[in-house]
């Protein structure tokens, strides 16, 4: 019997004139979407990996320096277009692409795309997985609001259960058969999507696809589930489409913004100016109560004591390399400090947005469809923490150096070639896909509260129209 | 029937419906919070932006006196332009800028500029959360954008093809009213009482803005609301059609929502896909590139020198020169500018493309027309942050050029040239030329309001007669 019924949906879901309309907009949006997000990725992917190469050939091919001058003159990290970018390009574009990797300083990423955007960037983006969260669902709800409450409305829901069919496998049909329509309309894109991205990466993200695909089937059929409980429950199918509607705008336009905004309100962050004036503040000010100067101080007097000499000159070492390894301590702990502070600042807000999804299953998606696509603040969290681990190694080696191979007041101390290959350049590793995952807990829990609720309040539904019968 | 009768009964059927009144307070009541919230942003960046200033007052007064006393430092004009001032320029304040925040939470409105080359400040972004921003502002010019075409829209979706179904059109013509006459009574009862909430939602979130209440700001609140209304108004006179041509209340509300998500979400989307296509950004990791190139170029002509002081440490270097360390910086700073410059201004000329690629195409869709003219009202469009760039560009030469003349000529800083070092003056915002800039759209959005007026009108007349051929009134 359920067959039968999801027969009948899936073939007048086909002969809907409003599907087809959706269909055609749906392929052409997707079309757009597909080909302007693939040919930014292949034209980002190559500039970056460019650039990457081109700073590092100019760090090798710098010649002949004192090392602390190639410490300021440092090297750049670019964060690489990973290739599920081009499907959901989350917080990227919000987010620096390069880090300057420079002495006593840990800089923030910069370059960010947003920046070059039209004003009209923020009105809205189409990308593939903004079709599938906002889209899809819109096409979903018009399909399936007049599905009982139209019948109802016709008397011929009366009429169905008469004829002995239960309201659980009505509801049950009714469900498969618009899933299958909908299917329809989707697996091509996922297929694409794969070939696409097999073709370019091979195999290691088929991992990450299957999971999106998996992830946005549960959020279709949640949002098919949720248009056919409003049409089972209203009295009517305007008063379905009108619930649905505002249902579909507020989750998809308003409460990611109240919630956006109420977390800004709740933990705001600090301006560039008032952070690195505060950490300037902190770095004269030193750190345990020892002002830098101090600290280089006491270090000079053990060092002195160390190598039984009363002048920085009798040193066998270079002091100047131990100061700069002071400074960079100093510094470290300073902007460890301030940054720990912002990301934490940061994190609070997010997670009155992941509190706030439960109120909208798709901001859960969209946190849940960042992390697998490797664009998430996390994500970025990940390239820029590893960059700053990568920076502070790279001054210890240029300060050890320094330090053990030449004497204090030696200015014309020079490196080379060889120092910088040991030093080395910063290569960026993205993490496993089960690191990913581990921060979408919340999300996810919300996801399946969402089911759970759907799912309780449509066999609740299901059981009041076998009772029309 | 006379009009106002229908008027206060249309009143007392929408009082009756219990949603209505709730609806209407609900859009007060989000206006209230964007704007509240709208206020809080601006006003933080307002707060930094004078804190830096006064710190950078206290700072110089301070270099002022130690100048007057003889100190080596605050006598530099090395010293003090490369290492120990540096000066926050901020972008004036326009009236009503919370209300659209545009693009204001993403361009800076105070940069700190230094005699070092304007790539290291003009790039200053400021840490924010990245996931607020994809998500947008709850700001008052999206609830008008977005959220009031859907009150219209719920308003007005079935203010025919409803009346019809329910029959009541058939009855209102027994009653001796003309079918046409009974809908637009309607029709102005619902938009009136939006357009009212709507404009009260307005002054009252302006109002929370504690904005200086001059002549440009009544301009500004002004434009504000004559959009918002003519908006609103091209979403009703729309309905209308839409469900005077209806068969069902279910067809008009599918049309009408899709029309909304046609002309308010994709529209504005296609738009600036065809912006970032036709004039692509030139690309930030090329230019982070060149001014490596430009750094080592730059470097590599002043290496030998600069390695004295182990590139920028001559507090290690007990029998320093400061001026040659300096000079050494100047020289160094200039190369790098000569490259970055042209570089730079390629991107400020392709923000101004993309701008005229926008303001051409804005008018495919309301929504982008509307959301064009909230933050060109509000100042928020990303042009004025271009005329604040341009002058602080300007100011930052005559500040770099005011330091390293004194620095080449080997004359020190007195304490009076600390009074004389150049002041910024921010470009301000023409409330009266931004209302004439904004007639031209305005105009056009009326008249498109007033086509659609006539068209339902039309379509009505249409109605009167065929009710009226088939109505008691009509038979007799």
């Amino acid at each position: 019997m359920i067959i039968a019924i999801a027969t009948k949906e899936f073939r007048q879901t086909m002969r809907d004139g409003r599907f087809r309309l959706a269909a055609v907009l749906f392929i052409i949006l997707t079309a757009m979407a597909f080909i302007t997000a693939a040919l930014r990725y292949q034209s980002l992917s190559l500039e970056r990996a460019r650039a990457q190469k081109e700073v590092a050939s100019q760090w090798m091919e710098q010649g002949e320096k004192n090392p602390h001058s190639a410490a300021h003159y440092g090297q750049y990290a670019f964060r690489p277009a990973l290739p599920l970018a081009f499907f959901d390009s989350g917080v990227q574009a919000f987010e620096g692409v390069s880090i300057w990797l420079e002495a006593h300083k840990r800089n923030y990423a910069a370059g960010r795309p947003a920046d070059d955007m039209s004003p009209l960037a923020r009105f809205g983006e189409i990308s593939l997985a903004y079709i599938l969260q906002v889209l899809v669902p819109l096409i979903l709800l018009l399909i399936a609001y007049p599905s009982f409450a139209a019948e109802r409305e016709s008397g011929t829901l009366r009429q169905a259960m008469a004829s002995g069919v239960t309201g659980g496998q009505l509801f049950l049909g009714k469900f498969v058969g618009l899933s299958a329509s909908v299917l329809l309309l989707m697996l091509p894109i996922i297929g694409i999507s794969c070939l696409v991205l097999v073709s370019t990466s091979g195999a290691t993200w088929l991992a990450h696809v299957v999971l999106l695909t998996a992830l946005y089937f549960w959020f279709m059929a949640l949002m098919l589930g949720l248009a056919l409980l409003v049409s089972a429950v209203a009295s009517t199918a305007r008063a379905a489409l009108l619930v649905l509607l505002v249902i579909w705008a507020l989750g998809n336009f308003v409460l990611p913004r109240i919630a956006a905004d109420m977390g800004r309100l709740a933990s705001p962050t600090p301006s560039a100016d008032a952070l690195s004036r505060a950490i300037e503040n902190d770095l004269a000010a030193g750190i345990d109560g020892e002002t830098p100067a101090a600290k280089i101080e006491k270090r000079r007097r053990q060092l002195h004591a160390l190598y039984k000499v009363s002048s920085d000159a009798e040193l066998p070492i270079n002091i100047q390399g131990v100061i700069f390894g002071i400074q960079d301590e100093i510094s470290d702990v300073v902007y460890d400090r301030h940054f720990s502070a912002l990301e934490a600042a940061i994190d609070r807000q997010v997670d009155i947005f992941e509190t706030a999804s439960i109120l909208s299953p798709r901001m859960a998606v969209m946190l849940v469809s960042q992390e697998i696509s490797g664009t998430s603040i996390g994500h970025q969290r990940q390239f820029a923490d590893g960059a700053e681990g990568f920076r502070r190694e790279l001054m210890k080696t240029l300060n050890h150096d320094l330090t053990l191979n030449s004497r204090s007041g030696d200015n014309a101390y020079r490196s080379g070639a060889a120092l910088w290959r040991e030093a080395g350049e910063y290569r960026f590793v993205p993490e496993r896909l089960g690191a990913s995952i581990a921060r979408c807990g919340a999300p996810l829990t919300v996801l399946v509260l969402w089911s759970f609720l759907i799912g309780a309040l449509a066999w609740v539904a299901a059981r009041r129209l076998g009772k029309i019968g | 029937m006379r009009s106002v009768d229908i008027f206060y009964s249309e009143l007392t059927l929408l009082h009756r419906e219990q949603i209505i009144p709730w609806v209407l307070v609900g859009l007060l009541v989000a206006m209230v919070f964007a704007g509240f919230s709208g206020r809080i942003i601006i006003k933080e960046k307002r707060a930094g932006a004078l804190w830096a200033s006064d710190e950078a007052r206290v700072l110089i007064e301070s270099l002022k006196q130690q100048a007057a006393a003889g100190s080596e430092t605050a006598r530099s004009p090395g010293a003090v332009a490369y290492s120990v001032l540096s000066m926050p320029v901020s972008k004036a304040a326009t009236p009503l800028e919370g209300l659209a925040i545009g693009q204001a939470d993403l361009l800076p409105d105070t940069y700190r500029l230094s005699a070092r080359g304007v790539h290291t400040f003009l790039e200053q972004i400021d840490p924010e959360n990245s996931l607020r921003l994809v998500s947008g502002n709850f700001d008052v010019a999206f609830l008008v954008v977005w959220v009031l075409p859907l009150l219209a829209i719920g308003f007005l979706f079935d203010v025919v093809v409803g009346e019809r179904e329910r029959g009541v059109l058939s009855l209102a013509m027994v009653a001796g009213a003309s079918a046409g006459r009974f809908i637009w009574h309607k029709w102005w009862v619902r938009f009136l009482l939006l357009a009212a909430v709507t404009t009260v939602s307005i002054v009252i979130a302006a109002w929370i803005q504690e904005p200086a209440w001059t002549a440009t700001t009544a301009y500004v609140l002004a434009g504000w609301i004559l959009t918002s209304v003519i908006y609103l108004a091209l979403w009703c006179a729309l309905a209308l059609v839409v469900s005077t041509g209806a068969g069902s209340s279910e067809a008009a509300a599918t049309r009408l929502a899709g029309a909304w998500l046609v002309f308010v979400v994709l529209s504005p989307a296609v738009i600036n896909l065809i912006a970032g296509n036709v004039m692509p950004s030139p690309s930030r990791v090329e230019l982070t590139a060149t001014l490596r190139e430009a750094t080592e170029q730059a470097d590599k002509a002043v290496a030998a020198e600069r390695d004295r002081w182990f590139f920028d440490h001559p507090d290690l270097q007990g029998d320093m020169d400061r001026r040659a360390y300096y000079l050494s910086v100047a020289r160094s700073e200039a190369g790098i500018e000569k490259i970055m410059a042209p570089l730079l201004e390629e991107f400020v000329q392709n923000a101004r493309d993309q701008q005229d690629v926008i303001e051409l195409m804005k008018y495919l869709s309301p929504g982008t027309l509307t959301f064009r003219l909230l933050t060109s009202l509000s100042g928020s469009d990303g042009r004025q942050h271009a005329n604040f760039r341009d002058a602080v560009v300007a100011n930052h030469r005559d500040w770099r050029d005011f330091f390293v003349t004194r620095l080449e000529t080997d004359a020190p800083l007195t304490a009076e040239d600390y009074d004389r070092l150049p002041t910024f003056v921010a470009p301000q915002i023409d409330g009266h030329q931004l209302i004439l800039s904004s007639s031209v759209p305005l105009l056009l959005m009326l008249a498109l309001t007033c086509l659609l007026c006539l068209l339902g009108s039309r379509k009505l007349r249409s109605t009167d007669l065929i009710l009226g051929a088939y109505s008691p009134a009509g038979s007799r």
